[in-house]
C-alpha cells in the first residue's frame, strides 16, 4: 500500500469518527427572528425585490436629491460666474465618464471574480 | 424547535467545515432551517438528516461557487509542495474526541478553499471522485490533485501541531 492509500484510509478513518461541533447559540434564535419576517424582511433584498411602494418613494427621492442638487448649484452666487459655462459642462461630462469607467471596471472585476457561471 | 435542536449541530458543523468560516457557516444554517420550515411536512416524513445534510452541502457549494474563479486562479498557481507524507494507522489515537475535533477543524480553516471543499466533500459528505467533480463542475484530474493536496496540507498542519509524525 502506498502513501497515498495509506493517508486516505487513516484520514476517512479520522474524519469520520470526528464529532460534530456545537452550533452557535444565537443560531436558534436567528431562525426564530427570520421566520417571523425579521431578516425576510425586504430591505434583505435587493431592490428589485422591494415592494413597490418602497421603490417607487426611493426613486422619487433620489430624482428630488438630484433636482436639488442641480438647483444648489445653478442658484450658487458670484463663485460661480468667474467659472465659464464651458467648463463647467467639461467637469461634469469628466465627472460622468470617470464615474461610468469606474463602474465599468467594478462590473468587470466581479463578472471575472465573483459572478456564478 | 426541537426538530432545530435535533439537527442544528450537524447542519452548522457540515456548512462549517465547507466554507471554513463561522459566520459564513451560521448564515448558511439559518438559510436552511428557513427553507425547511418552508418544506416541513416533505421533509418531516422523509430522512431530516439526508434533505439537511444535502440542502446545507448545495448552499455551502452555492455560496462558494462565487468565488469559483477565484480559487481556480490560485489553484492553478498553487505550489504542488510535498505530496509524499504518510501517516500512521493511530493518527490521532491518543487524542480525546474534542481535542481531535478542534485540531482537524482547526487544521481545515488554514486550507485553500480548492483544497478544503473537495477534501471535505470525500471524507465527511463520502462522496465519490466523481460525484465531487459533477457538484464543483470541475474535472475529474483536478479534484484528485486537490484531493491528494489538501490531504498533505492537512497532515502537514497536523503535524506542526506535533500531533503527527512523518514517517517518510
Amino acid at each position: 500500500m502506498n502513501n497515498n492509500d495509506r493517508n486516505d484510509r487513516t484520514l476517512t478513518r479520522l474524519l469520520r469518527e470526528i464529532p460534530a461541533r456545537r452550533a452557535p447559540a444565537t443560531l436558534e434564535l436567528r431562525v426564530v427572528n427570520a421566520l417571523q419576517g425579521g431578516a425576510t424582511g425586504a430591505a434583505r433584498y435587493g431592490y428589485k425585490h422591494w415592494p413597490l411602494p418602497a421603490r417607487g418613494a426611493c426613486l422619487a427621492l433620489c430624482i428630488a436629491f438630484a433636482v436639488l442638487t442641480v438647483y444648489a448649484e445653478a442658484s450658487l452666487p458670484s463663485p460661480a460666474l468667474l467659472i465659464p459655462p464651458a467648463w463647467v459642462d467639461g467637469a461634469i461630462v469628466t465627472a460622468i465618464s470617470l464615474y461610468s469607467a469606474l463602474f465599468g471596471l467594478a462590473a468587470l472585476g466581479y463578472h471575472t471574480l465573483y459572478r456564478p457561471r | 424547535m426541537t426538530f432545530m435542536r435535533d439537527y442544528q449541530d450537524m447542519v452548522f458543523t457540515t456548512a462549517a467545515r465547507l466554507t471554513g468560516n463561522d459566520a459564513q457557516a451560521e448564515d448558511i444554517a439559518q438559510e436552511v432551517f428557513i427553507k425547511a420550515h418552508a418544506h416541513f411536512p416533505e421533509v418531516k416524513a422523509g430522512s431530516p438528516g439526508g434533505w439537511l445534510k444535502t440542502v446545507t452541502t448545495n448552499l455551502a457549494i452555492n455560496h462558494l461557487t462565487r468565488y469559483r474563479r477565484r480559487w481556480h486562479m490560485f489553484s492553478d498557481i498553487w505550489p504542488a509542495g510535498d505530496v509524499e507524507w504518510g501517516v500512521e494507522d493511530t493518527l490521532l489515537a491518543d487524542v480525546g474526541a474534542e481535542q481531535r475535533r478542534r485540531l482537524v477543524d482547526n487544521a481545515l480553516k488554514h486550507l485553500p478553499a480548492h483544497q478544503r471543499i473537495p477534501l471535505v466533500l470525500y471524507h465527511f459528505d463520502e462522496l465519490s471522485y466523481q460525484e465531487i467533480a459533477a457538484r464543483l463542475r470541475v474535472s475529474l484530474s483536478k479534484v484528485k490533485t486537490d484531493i491528494l493536496r489538501g490531504r498533505a496540507a492537512l497532515l502537514k498542519i497536523l503535524e506542526s501541531s506535533g500531533l503527527v509524525r512523518e514517517v517518510l
